[in-house]
């Protein structure tokens, strides 16, 4: 795909703009809601969405660095192993490169690709933790976070729609 | 003009490449000496999670607050009921606490005349701390806490909550720890019942309800039994409460945890010095002589431990 040029300024800011949107989903990462005494909501997977809605284009330089440490983030909040989430969202940002791909295809479409994301970023999990991590994952809580992250993704969605259009670039608009 | 953007534009990409190549290579480093349990990483991890703890104690507060909301609606729908409930148990508890308290100084009594080590048992002292953050992801179902070496916690200290016991630490950094959870896949701790004695292994399965394992031929088990910790670990001290144990269920006995009914908030460590085996805990040379001497300086008769039929 071929981009137009942007300047290197607005690029770094582009993304600046994703790696705080990624910061914002860590932080809502953190919520769990029960309810009732058995079920418990969780949304660890959520800072998935802000890799996968990663801003056209964003500056290929500083870009990596920003995932890199929205992963790491991930990883010690999480309690999990330390680099497991880093490298999933690398490889998942270099085989797919979302900082040329543009959201506005609307909500289904983009769902429906969020999902395919959520579900090869796990078989990427898994074969790492599969191979190399030591003691046992638990596959239950795995596919209910699945579950929620997908659910959560429209909010989550509309809410990177409106970011953007109240940073957008008036010369973008018109 | 046009060919000076464009060599800019290769350049930078070839930039990118590289960054991106650099992220990748440090990312699998970082992985890779996490399993290795490397020591500097552990305690580069150790440091962030102390970064990242009072941080997340103030981002957290609207996240607690919004899940406080919650659990608050669910509670007030059966707050009638609730209270009558709280006023039965209150009259039956003033009888046991009072029991309780009798008993207690009959026990300090025996104790005394017994000359029984009292620092054996649940720890009077315990530190206060704060969770920042429970995850309870496919890894690890555990507990940030926001307090850890500057507070005197150590690992393998037990955590409880106001309700019963919510796991023990497995990492301390300077200003915070981490609990793993007794829901968690990899806990194991020795638990015993309240009331026949009989000892097992309460593992872990990343639900709600751990099951008992390891139990020996002839233990007494029953649904409803409380279980209680038996220290026979060496980690955690004997006596604090788990659980409740429910109906057998597909030949497992699950336990129903006292911590695991709401959102974890303020929680007690309890700093705990474990007895140590004597290969642990050799006899200094020197006191040892000193005890021969005396020995043999004293003319009382020795008395020796017949063994028993």
């Amino acid at each position: 795909m071929m981009l137009e040029a942007v300047n290197p300024a607005k690029s770094g800011a582009y993304a600046l703009r994703g790696f705080l949107f990624g910061l914002l989903l860590v932080v809502l990462s953190l919520l769990s809601v029960r309810l009732g005494r058995y079920f418990s909501a969780e949304f660890t997977l959520i800072p998935l969405a802000a890799i996968f809605l990663w801003p056209r284009h964003a500056s290929l330089p500083s870009s990596p660095i920003y995932i890199f440490s929205i992963g790491l983030l991930v990883d010690i909040t999480s309690g999990g192993p330390l680099g497991l989430w880093a490298l999933t969202y690398l490889i998942m940002f270099g085989a797919f490169r979302p900082d040329l791909q543009a959201h506005d295809a609307g909500l289904w479409s983009t769902w429906m690709r969020f999902g395919l994301w959520l579900l090869l970023s796990h078989a990427i999990i898994l074969v790492l933790a599969v191979l190399f991590v030591d003691g046992r994952t638990a596959f239950l809580p795995m596919i209910s976070q699945i579950i929620m992250a997908a659910l959560l993704f429209p909010i989550v969605f509309y809410l990177y729609l409106g970011v953007e259009t109240l940073v957008r670039d008036p010369d973008e608009t018109g | 003009m046009a060919r000076l953007g464009g060599q800019n534009h290769r350049r930078r990409r070839l930039m990118g490449q590289i960054t991106f190549g650099l992220c990748l290579v440090l990312a699998v480093i970082i992985f890779f000496a996490g399993q290795a349990d490397d020591e500097v990483l552990s305690d580069t991890r150790a440091l962030a999670e102390d970064t990242a703890s009072p941080v997340m104690t103030y981002l957290s507060m609207p996240l607690r607050g919004f899940e406080n909301v919650l659990s608050d609606l669910r509670e007030r729908t059966e707050v009638h009921k609730e209270n009558q409930r709280l006023q039965a148990e209150l009259s039956r508890l003033t009888d046991i606490e009072a029991r309780a308290n009798a008993l207690t100084i009959k026990l300090s009594r025996l104790e005394t005349i017994l000359n029984v080590d009292k620092a054996y048992g649940i720890p009077e002292q315990k530190i206060a701390a704060r969770a920042v953050i429970e995850s309870n992801g496919p890894f690890v179902r555990s507990v940030l806490l926001n307090a850890g070496a500057n507070k005197d916690i150590q690992k393998g200290y037990a955590v409880m909550t106001v309700d019963g016991l919510l796991g023990h630490v497995v990492r301390v950094g300077n200003r915070s720890a981490r609990v793993l959870r007794l829901e968690d896949l990899n806990s194991r701790i020795s638990v015993m019942s309240v009331r026949s004695q009989s000892r097992a292994i309460m593992t872990g399965d990343n639900s709600s309800r751990p099951k008992l394992s390891f139990i020996t031929e002839g233990s007494d088990w029953a649904a409803g039994d409380l279980v209680i910790t038996s220290g026979d670990d060496g980690i955690l001290p004997p006596g604090l409460p788990v659980g409740t144990l429910l109906e057998e269920a597909d030949g497992q006995l699950p336990v129903d945890l006292y911590s695991d009914d709401h959102h974890v908030d303020w929680v007690w460590v309890y700093p705990y010095n474990p007895v140590l085996s004597p290969e642990e805990d050799p006899v200094n040379e020197d006191v040892t002589q000193e005890a021969v001497e005396v020995a043999e300086n004293d003319e009382s008769p020795t008395i020796l431990a017949e063994p028993n039929e």
